[in-house]
């Protein structure tokens, strides 16, 4: 058990939640990225060989420490650090969709 | 610049197995670039005494099973600290991870693209949700990654099989470890997630009268 954080918890579970939807919603992968922690990512991109330098990966790995940098944040430096990132993920969001378009567009050339 | 460093959770429970992680804490007096969020929990001292006062779950976990480790200056940080107060948050932590459950159940039902987020996310509702009742409720404390499983007659009344995918689907959406985890597993145990709710209303309604 890890610190059991106040309402915005449920918030960034949903916050994944979206993006995992935008990748796994992109195309077909022989896995499904399954978090965004960094661990999973590197899963993922292992097993769909994806490119290291890519655009996706770089927007998944930016997600992720975004993610644990709200996790181990104590209370009282939260919510500024909370509001700021949160707002910036529906940028990560779409940032992301343009990355899988365009990493869908090379792999067709 | 003081830190502490504590091992807590399942290698201070002696709950090891090959899955197993090893979780640390590192209490700083302020950023500290020796130590990385991957490998450590990060916490000032002072937001662990507020943690400590508000009878958190976290503190009662890191008053029950943690371990020192390495103190710069030789000090045993937690143990001065003594017991945390009583735990009061109950209801609403367990209306919280209610929540969270229902969010990945309405998710696994209408979309296939987060299946396996979504039952990482129930396993961890689950497992915060029994931790935070007994510690609540029944005035237990059981930190185990099974606590769900280790309540006697209010244990979630769901198959091993569908207990045991919810535990290999956290392990792969949190660490990325273990075997993929299928379509048909999936839809082998969809319709057996409804009885969590179930379980989560009847023990909420038990104890606080509300759901």
């Amino acid at each position: 058990m890890t610190h059991l954080g106040q309402p915005e918890f449920n918030n960034r579970m949903a916050a994944q939640r979206k993006l995992l939807q935008i990748v796994n919603g992109a195309g077909t992968w022989t896995e499904e990225l399954a978090g965004i922690s960094l661990d999973a990512i590197d899963r993922w991109v292992g097993v769909n060989n994806l490119d290291h330098q890519s655009d996706v990966l770089r927007i998944l790995l930016l997600a992720a420490k975004r993610l644990q940098f709200l996790s181990s944040k104590s209370q009282e430096q939260l919510s500024a650090a909370y509001v700021g990132i949160m707002s910036d993920f529906a940028v990560v969001q779409k940032d992301l969709e343009d990355a899988l378009i365009t990493y869908r567009a090379k792999l067709i050339v | 610049m003081t830190y502490h460093i504590y091992a807590f959770g399942s290698i201070c429970r002696g709950e090891v197995t090959p899955q197993s992680d090893i979780d640390l804490l590192a209490i700083v007096d302020g950023f500290d670039s020796r130590f990385d969020p991957h490998t450590y929990s990060i916490y000032s001292k002072q937001r662990l005494r507020e943690l400590w006062a508000e009878g958190n779950p976290f503190a009662w976990h890191l008053a029950m099973e943690s371990k020192l480790l390495y103190a710069s200056d030789g000090m045993d940080t937690l143990s001065k600290f003594g017991a945390p107060q009583a735990y009061l948050n109950a209801e609403w932590d367990c209306q919280k991870f209610h929540l969270l459950f229902l969010d990945a159940l309405s998710s696994i039902t209408s979309s296939n693209a987060s299946r396996i987020f979504d039952l990482s996310a129930m396993f961890l509702a689950v497992r915060n949700f029994a931790t935070c009742y007994m510690l609540g409720v029944q005035r237990r404390c059981n930190f185990s990654r099974d606590s769900a499983i280790q309540m006697e007659e209010d244990s979630v009344p769901i198959p091993k099989s569908t207990y045991d995918l919810l535990v290999r689907s956290r392990l792969v959406a949190t660490r990325g470890l273990g075997d993929y985890i299928t379509s048909d597993e999936i839809l082998g145990q969809l319709e057996t997630l409804p009885l969590v709710d179930e379980w989560m209303k009847r023990l909420r309604n038990d104890a606080f009268g509300t759901t």
